[in-house]
């Protein structure tokens, strides 16, 4: 299925287990569903975000096959545009990263496990190795690889 | 109830076995959400009864969702036969290359001889073939695919053992108290789907988890706790803290400290981390899954041996129902993530061995400062690597 036709069965789904009661209103209204990339590029999930003002307050994420994986709360709701402005998180690594870093852009991955949702960005500079970095609402951290660690491993 | 089915019966059996297995998720690879299901092909038994259709699934956009076997004789005991999600059934194509081997067989020997039926035969249940007719008499069997001229049936053998490439037929071969047998489960199918009624016309041919979703009200029917206070769910409100992860690796320290609250005892997550070894603010870690039982272990030390605490590996539902049902939180590794699970729900809507829907209530720690609760985490598309249980000893 073509992602577009995909990310139209993702929203209707939702709108679905919202009139059948599997989701409870939250108060925000779902917005545009985002795929949700593994570290191949390939996609995973999508996640459906649900927006009551400029807070982030709940997603939900489902499976290709429309299956609900779960859906989150966010018991104060987070400003949503740390979640879901390109250009907020694209900032927040341009903050961490080296200067004249040229970064890519943002694709949301997980870290670990899809229920640990992350933007990822890599930073380059000529002649060095690109970096990898994971952005979750005000959080920024590098990418330190898949150790066996629940958590992950010690920030160098 | 006759033995046979007409088309429009098996029809409406195909729309709803394929809609309560797709609604039950038991056919793993079929994806049948938005699916069509096209008129069936009959496949019809040597002795000219039909067996089954063929029905061909196609997606919203055309392409083909494979195709699903469905019962016409009840000598199968139940309606579904069997699906094929990665095959594409299209009978007119098949149809096109029999008439094409027919001709070329024809011109092989020489001979005209004009058919005025053609039709698809399970010469070998499962194993198709066309056959051509004229005036209701055989001129030739061909197998599906390879084209080869079929046998006459060899009756010089024993029942329902036939040679690899044997014609025989399924009715008469099976035997008679198996048939009935096999008669009355179908009916009893037959009974309970009977009362299931497909919502309008514009459903009779569509797989959707919406079209019987809202008929079964699949979570209406559930076992579901939550914790509280205490066991009591009447006279107390749900309680349980969340707190998200104060740095990106410290899910297990925020995760112990959700389940220590509970119990009344106060750490900060900071305190918590130095316990498991897991650094500090400024230079944190994760737990190594060579430490997974420092978990257990924390948990005893930092209530001073009041916590009685199990680590569990690749725990099942049950483990987590029993637990939470004891009104008692557990701490949860998936891989590489920690999280508390605060509660549970599973549907009692069970279909020919699904269980339905079960949910876990996760308090995630993730993202980190500020955690969400998980409503509902689907139990069955999650793997579970430890869980860990913690309960006050008594005298």
């Amino acid at each position: 299925m073509a992602q577009g036709e995909e990310r139209e069965a993702i929203a209707s789904r939702v709108q679905q287990l919202l009139a059948n009661g599997q989701l409870q209103s939250t108060g925000g209204m779902p917005g545009t569903p985002l795929p949700v990339h593994n570290q191949n590029g390939t996609v995973h999930s999508w996640i459906v975000p649900f927006i009551a003002g400029t807070k982030l307050v709940a997603w939900a994420q489902l499976s290709r096959s429309l299956d609900l994986l779960r859906f989150s709360l966010l018991s104060d709701g987070v400003e949503a545009k740390d979640w879901l402005d390109p250009e907020q998180i694209a900032r927040r690594v341009s903050a961490v990263a080296d200067e004249e870093s040229t970064l890519s852009f943002p694709v949301l991955t997980y870290d670990r496990d899809p229920s640990r949702l992350v933007w990822a960005v890599k930073s380059s500079r000529p002649g060095e190795a690109i970096r990898r970095w994971f952005v979750a609402g005000d959080a920024v951290w590098e990418d330190a690889g898949m150790e066996e660690v629940t958590g992950g491993p010690p920030r160098s | 109830m006759d033995r046979n089915l007409n088309p429009s019966e098996v029809h409406r059996l195909a729309a709803t076995e394929l809609n309560l297995f797709h609604l039950a998720g038991t056919i793993p690879g079929l994806h049948l959400e938005g699916a069509h299901i096209q008129p069936g092909t009959p496949i019809y038994d040597l002795t000219g009864e039909i067996l089954f259709y063929r029905v061909g699934l196609t997606s919203s956009s055309g392409p083909s969702s494979g195709y699903a076997d469905i019962a016409a004789h009840s000598l199968f005991g139940a309606p579904l036969l069997a699906t094929a999600p990665d095959t594409s059934w299209n009978a007119r194509a098949w149809l096109e290359k029999a008439r094409a081997a027919y001709q070329q067989i024809q011109t092989d020997v020489k001979r005209q001889r004009d058919y005025d039926e053609i039709r698809f035969v399970a010469y070998s249940f499962p194993k198709l073939a066309v056959q051509f007719l004229a005036e209701g008499k055989e001129i030739v069997m061909l197998e599906l695919g390879t084209w080869a001229v079929v046998p006459p049936a060899n009756r010089d053998r024993r029942p329902l053992e036939p040679g690899s490439f044997e014609r025989w037929s399924l009715i008469e071969e099976l035997p008679k108290d198996q048939q009935a047998e096999a008669h009355k489960r179908f009916e009893e199918r037959l009974e309970a789907l009977n009362k299931i009624e497909l919502p309008s016309a514009a459903h009779a041919s569509l797989i959707s988890k919406s079209i019987l979703e809202p008929a079964f009200g699949v979570l209406s029917l559930y076992d579901s706790w939550e914790l509280h206070y205490s066991t009591d769910a009447a006279t107390h409100t749900p309680c349980y803290q969340l707190h998200g992860q104060e740095t990106n690796v410290w899910c297990v320290a925020a995760s112990v400290q959700m389940v220590l609250e509970f119990y009344r005892y106060q750490y900060t997550q900071s305190r918590i981390a130095q316990q498991l070894g897991l650094g500090t603010l400024s230079n944190p870690s994760g737990l190594p899954y060579a430490r997974d039982n420092d978990v257990a272990v924390a948990l005893n030390a930092m209530s001073s041996g009041a916590l009685t605490a199990n680590m569990l590996t690749t725990p099942a539902f049950s483990a987590y129902t029993s637990e939470l049902r004891a009104n008692r939180p557990m701490v949860s590794f998936i891989p590489g993530h920690s999280r508390s699970v605060a509660g549970y729900t599973q549907s009692r809507f069970v279909l020919l061995h699904s269980h339905g829907f079960r949910g876990l209530l996760v308090y995630d720690p993730w993202p980190p400062n500020a955690g969400v609760i998980t409503r509902w985490e689907n139990f069955d598309t999650q793997t579970y690597r430890r869980a860990f249980t913690a309960h006050v000893t008594t005298i």
